[in-house]
């Protein structure tokens, strides 16, 4: 379901080792909720950059593939690993956030509006996950670096 | 001290008691029961919840969930799940440990602890009832659904919350519990609304409970009840027919406390399709009770569906003032106090 462009030295608590791990836990647990955002977003490409941490995550019909290229990619999204555990554990809203410019995006209306969709089937996939317990402990050991 | 006694007693205790989930001993699934109390204190307000659930998320394994949610100038609290190592507690027993929380009874009152990890709230609390409880077993909910229930609609609370560092102790502050056991899934065609009413004045005979359970849409109303205790006892019992609901709204509740917290994501914005007043009229006879409440303030639970993996179920837990007035066997009711009304919503 997740093909990753990892090199020899990645490091587990890496965004995309992360999201990797959550995608897979999620196609497991909810395949229903992987399908979904397979179909939300097919075709498109979302960066991310989190610090010094970047992904690129691109998704077709079928797949998903993760890069650590940001090159082409249809949203652009620049915020902190503070800021979203400030959202997923200290009930940040996420419009707040992105008001206060914590969250960057930069995109079409129409992209980011399916970017949004996905995130909101991405996080319906997560918390119905019991891997993802573990999962955001290490993203939060990663934000105390 | 208001000299009553209600509650279970001694020899009532395992009407109480944890019935637990069937589907450890290979029978139905999709189980759920929780113990709940309220606690009404001039400076804060509580609620606790500790609850058994079948996951349908670890292939129905029982886990526990303990909930607290204190007001004052705001909200604070969590949810925590509890894995089922961190529990010990029994079927046909009351006293459980959920993680660092923990409920006992002594064969009179009820005492709870409970300590959230990751956010600033305490509660060491004994519950003493003062009214007997009510039962209701097997009642519709859904299609192949149905919630048992009992509630003890008043106890009085005495104790201390530690809520950002402060301190808040009291004595015999209104209370209220219940415990609710049945089988279905978040997200099948229900919704209820239930409210308890007591009163500020510890004098005051007067405390009464509203239920109302409906379809998904609320378009049906499948059973609805309006029970009216007078001090300890029973004193008078509204159901269906007899009951009329009206609502004025909608209710814009701004910003509400969302847990857990990462829900919010999920359920963003106001809390959907609540009333800015609701009034529940009892007749029967002779014997009329109204009774109103008006939120002033509300925290969600929000949980996902278990039905459609792209929905979410919420409680809107609603605090506000409850007022109650009518004439019941010739004698008047009237009642001013605190209430809490629970409103299940997608």
């Amino acid at each position: 379901m997740v093909q990753g462009s990892l090199n020899s030295s990645g490091i587990e608590g890496d965004l995309v080792s992360l999201l990797e791990r959550s995608l897979d836990a999620i196609a497991e647990a909810v395949p229903a909720c992987h399908a979904a955002l397979r179909a939300a977003l097919e075709g498109m490409s979302v960066g991310v950059t989190m610090g010094d941490d970047r992904l690129r995550a691109t998704f077709s019909r079928d797949v998903v593939h993760l890069s650590r290229e940001l090159t082409g990619a249809d949203v652009e999204i620049r915020t902190t690993r503070r800021t979203v555990l400030e959202i997923v554990e200290d009930g940040l809203p996420l419009d707040v956030a992105v008001w206060n410019d914590a969250v960057a995006v930069q995109g079409t209306l129409d992209a980011v509006a399916r970017v949004h969709e996905g995130l909101r089937i991405y996080t319906h996939g997560a918390v119905r996950t019991p891997k993802s317990a573990g999962l955001l402990a290490r993203f939060r050991e990663d934000a105390r670096r | 001290m208001t000299g009553r006694r209600g509650g279970i007693g001694e020899d009532g205790w395992w009407i109480d008691a944890f019935r637990r989930s069937p589907a450890r001993l290979g029978g139905a699934r999709e189980y759920k029961e929780w113990q709940h109390f309220l606690v009404h204190a001039r400076d804060v307000h509580l609620l606790v919840n500790f609850s058994l659930i079948d996951d349908t998320w670890t292939g129905g394994a029982e886990v526990g969930r303990v909930i607290a949610l204190a007001r004052r100038e705001g909200w604070e609290g969590d949810v925590e799940r509890i894995a089922p190592e961190d529990m010990d507690l029994a079927a046909g027993r009351i006293d459980a440990r959920f993680g660092r929380h923990a409920m006992r009874f002594d064969g009179r009152s009820y005492h709870i602890e409970v300590e959230l990890a990751r956010r600033p709230l305490k509660a060491h609390l004994r519950f003493d009832p003062t009214s007997v409880p009510a039962v209701a077993w097997n009642q519709p909910l859904a299609a192949s659904r149905s919630l048992s229930w009992l509630f003890v609609p008043r106890l009085e609370a005495t104790g201390e919350i530690e809520l950002r560092g402060e301190r808040f102790a009291f004595e015999r502050a209104p209370a209220y519990h219940d415990h609710n056991w049945g089988h279905f899934r978040w997200g099948d065609d229900f919704s209820w609304e239930w409210g308890s009413a007591l009163s500020w004045d510890p004098a005051c005979p007067w405390s009464l409970v509203y239920m109302r359970m409906a379809d998904r849409r609320r378009t049906r109303v499948i059973c609805q009840g309006l029970y009216l205790w007078r001090n300890e006892s029973h004193h008078r019992v509204f159901r269906d027919r007899q009951v009329s609901v009206q609502w004025q709204g909608p209710w814009r509740s701004g910003r509400s406390l969302k847990v857990p917290r990462v829900m919010g994501l999920l359920s963003p914005g106001e809390g959907g399709d609540l009333p800015n007043r609701i009034e529940v009229r009892g007749v029967s006879g002779d014997d009329e009770v109204t009774l109103a409440f008006e939120p002033a303030d509300a925290a969600e639970v929000v949980m996902p569906s278990e039905v459609a993996p792209t929905e979410i179920a919420a409680l809107h837990e609603c605090w506000g003032r409850v007022r109650a007035w009518g004439r019941v066997g010739g004698e008047e009711v009237a009642l001013d106090g605190p209430g809490v009304f629970e409103f299940v919503r997608d």
